[in-house]
């Protein structure tokens, strides 16, 4: 089998495998890679309900597509959690960044999965996706504060762990500092999140002084970033990461008139106004692997 | 010996105070005292040490330092072969034990040992985390105060946070003007680019950027083209453009800074104290760090690090061509351990900006041989192997980097070394240094 046709099998499992029931026709079809695309519709903090297809417009690269939309209900989530352990957590903020984490586990369904990426200068894949929460409750007890904060190599660890793996993927980065340590730059990051088909959620309580590349990475992804102002706020902010994430909508599209592969522009709309629309603003696409003779 | 003593006497009132030196009078039976206890000191100091003499310099208070003072003028004046005339007794005291000192050990071999004890004793209360006391009131020094009572006030920072402030540690510019005091042509004295390329080492591998910058302000006067200390400087522009210092300056700061540089009329206070840190933007401290480089390959074209870091600048300053051809000139040179890994690092960013992904991905490998757990470069391999659409490959150096955490931490990854420049190395040229003057 050549690379390219293992990444692009690869790339149509992550699409398209999983329980998906399609709301209305399938419109995958044999030989064609679908794309998916989570979405999240509010009315000002609140997520819509009740949207269907036609309530939607997508655009790839400028071209309107025929979309469908896809029962996210049963879909198992990857939820992967990167969590700030450097030396400033220690203390009250590690009780409430731990107490936050438990109360996002205790939002999955037994269908889920959790995966559990800590960083200070040092990344450690603690858990890899397991459907056994109380491994993950367990490491988190074990999290002991130290070093300084490499966050652009932690959030990519974390990515990393969404690669190739069945379900919705969400990856949750939580910090309390700004990033001191990483060797992968903000841009290098962002280009390996368009390569990945998870929603990227972002929660800082540092001092809002600079422009956080997190903030980058949630937009890219159709993720949000969320500005918490005391440690104490951080339960609440995962457990409405986990609901608004539960809340979304997962519009798919086999693209038609544009290539398949490179780096695809996405504009997704509701025709109902005063909506917000959140979703990933770019992918890469991947063309259709011819098979090896 | 050196022909030192003659002509720095004339350096004298400038770094040490013509008027302390010119009111004999000002000397008290204390200030003998203290001033024979400083010889002994020096004298009993064993270098690198953590002694009695490192204790009693650093229990000398501001108000024992004042009294000190016209004492170590008239004392300095005297060792370096000075006339002087003297009428009191306490004077006089000193005066013999000047001249003992001009004897033996004679005045620049004194003098290194006496700058070496006051920079053992600011070195050692850094690793005991213990900081001069300042004087009680009054704002702090400026520029023309003696060496012995000078004092300002430092920011700490950590991980990216100002945690508060501290003293400066008088020994630092007290050591400086000693320094000064050994050689006439201080760029011909070995010693004196040893003493300045190992303190600042120190001053780099702990974080004390606030120390540095006076300290490498001297260095640039006394040293102007030594290849070292011109590596120092361009590593200290380079640090302070890194994250780890870029982090400490908001949004505001920078634009506050970019306006003030450019002429303009700040729209606002500076925030979060920016003036004080003496950071700067990265681009105006990596542009310094870029020229500073340069200058220091003139002189010496082997400094293999400096064209090394040259270049992650050039990557940096999205000149990655630029940093490719310096990276192979580098490589050529042979270098080893970490400036070897590096140069494999950013060969690969280079390799990866011009679009040469198989190129970044070799470069990579190279670099994760020679520190197999290194995060940087697993990091690094796995996001080249990401760009080319390789998911079993991105893939594998993630799984090569599963460790629990504590032995996460303890990875050997040169990365995480790169900010502290030269104090990487400060062990070693510590020890090289108190070597040259046993």
């Amino acid at each position: 089998m050549t690379r390219r046709l293992a990444v692009a099998l690869i790339a149509a499992a992550l699409l398209l495998s999983g329980p998906i029931h399609a709301l209305q026709k399938q419109s995958f079809s044999s030989g064609t890679l679908g794309v998916r695309v989570d979405v999240l519709v509010t009315d000002g903090r609140n997520p819509v309900a009740g949207l269907t297809a036609p309530d939607f417009e997508l655009r790839d690269n400028g071209v309107l597509q025929t979309i469908d939309l896809v029962d996210s209900f049963d879909l198992p989530i990857n939820a992967v959690l990167a969590l700030d352990t450097s030396a400033s957590i220690q203390g009250k903020r590690q009780a409430d960044l731990i107490a936050a984490s438990q109360a996002l586990l205790d939002g999955l369904k037994p269908v889920d999965r959790a995966a559990l990426t800590t960083f200070s200068h040092a990344v450690s894949q603690r858990i890899a996706l397991t459907s056994d929460l109380p491994a993950v409750r367990r490491e988190l007890l074990r999290i002991e504060p130290s070093g300084e904060t490499a966050i652009m190599d932690g959030a990519y660890v974390a990515l990393t762990a969404t690669l190739a793996q069945t379900g919705r993927s969400l990856v949750v980065v939580c910090t309390d500092g700004y990033d001191t340590s990483s060797w992968l730059e903000p841009d290098e990051v962002l280009e390996s999140a368009k390569r990945s088909s998870a929603v990227i959620y972002a929660v800082t309580a540092a001092a809002p002084r600079r422009h956080s590349p997190l903030k980058d990475l949630a937009d890219a992804t159709g993720g949000q970033m969320l500005q918490v102002t005391s440690s104490a706020d951080l339960r609440g902010a995962f457990q409405k990461i986990l609901q608004d994430f539960r809340s979304r909508y997962i519009l798919s599209y086999s693209p038609q008139g544009v290539p398949s592969d490179g780096l695809h522009r996405l504009d997704v709309r509701v025709k109902r106004r005063g909506l917000t629309v959140k979703a990933r603003s770019t992918y890469i696409g991947v063309a259709p692997a011819t098979p090896h003779r | 010996m050196k022909p030192a003593a003659a002509l720095a006497v004339l350096c004298l009132p400038l770094t040490l105070g013509a008027g302390a030196a010119a009111r004999p009078g000002a000397i008290t039976v204390g200030t003998a005292m203290a001033l024979g206890n400083w010889v002994t000191a020096v004298r009993s100091h064993t270098l690198g040490g953590r002694d009695a003499a490192v204790a009693a310099v650093s229990e000398l208070t501001f108000d024992k330092r004042r009294e000190l003072n016209p004492g170590m003028s008239l004392f300095l004046s005297v060792l370096l072969g000075k006339s002087v005339v003297t009428s009191t007794d306490a004077a006089k005291h000193i005066v013999e034990l000047a001249r003992d000192a001009r004897q033996s050990p004679g005045a620049v071999p004194f003098l290194e040992r006496a700058a070496m004890l006051h920079s053992d004793a600011a070195m050692q209360g850094v690793i005991d985390d213990v900081r001069p006391a300042a004087p009680a009131n009054g704002p702090p020094s400026d520029a023309s105060a003696p060496p012995l009572l000078s004092h300002r006030r430092l920011f700490i920072d950590k991980d990216g946070e100002i945690l508060g402030e501290v003293n400066s540690d008088w020994n630092w510019p007290f050591a400086r003007s000693l320094i000064d005091l050994v050689s006439a042509k201080p760029s011909d004295d070995p010693f004196v680019g040893a003493w300045y390329h190992a303190t600042t080492a120190f001053m780099l591998q702990k974080g004390l950027y606030g120390e540095a910058v006076t300290h490498l302000e001297r260095a640039a006067a006394v040293l102007p083209d030594e290849a070292r200390a011109l590596f120092d400087r361009a590593s200290y522009s380079e640090i302070q453009g890194l994250p780890v210092n870029q982090v400490l300056l908001s949004d505001e700061d920078i634009l506050a800074l970019k306006t003030q540089r450019s002429g303009r009329r700040p729209l606002r206070l500076i925030a979060n104290h920016a003036g004080e840190l003496g950071i700067s933007p990265a681009e105006v401290a990596n542009a310094a760090a870029e020229r500073l480089y340069r200058l220091a390959l003139r002189m010496d074209p082997l400094l293999v690090e400096a064209r090394v870091r040259l270049a992650r600048l050039l990557e940096v300053r999205k000149r990655p061509e630029e940093a490719a051809t310096e990276l192979t000139t580098a490589l050529a040179a042979k270098p080893t351990g970490a400036v070897l890994f590096y140069a494999h690092l950013f060969a690969g960013r280079a390799a990866q900006a011009l679009g040469r992904i198989d190129e970044a991905a070799a470069h990579y490998r190279d670099a994760a041989v020679l520190f197999p757990g290194a995060q940087s470069a697993l990091l690094a391999q796995s996001q080249a192997a990401l760009l080319g659409a390789d998911v079993p490959a991105a893939l594998d150096p993630i799984h090569r980097m599963d460790a629990p955490a504590p032995a996460a931490e303890a990875r050997d990854d040169p990365w995480w070394k790169y900010q502290l420049g030269a104090g990487r190395d400060a062990d070693a040229l510590l020890r090289e240094m108190w070597a040259r003057i046993h």
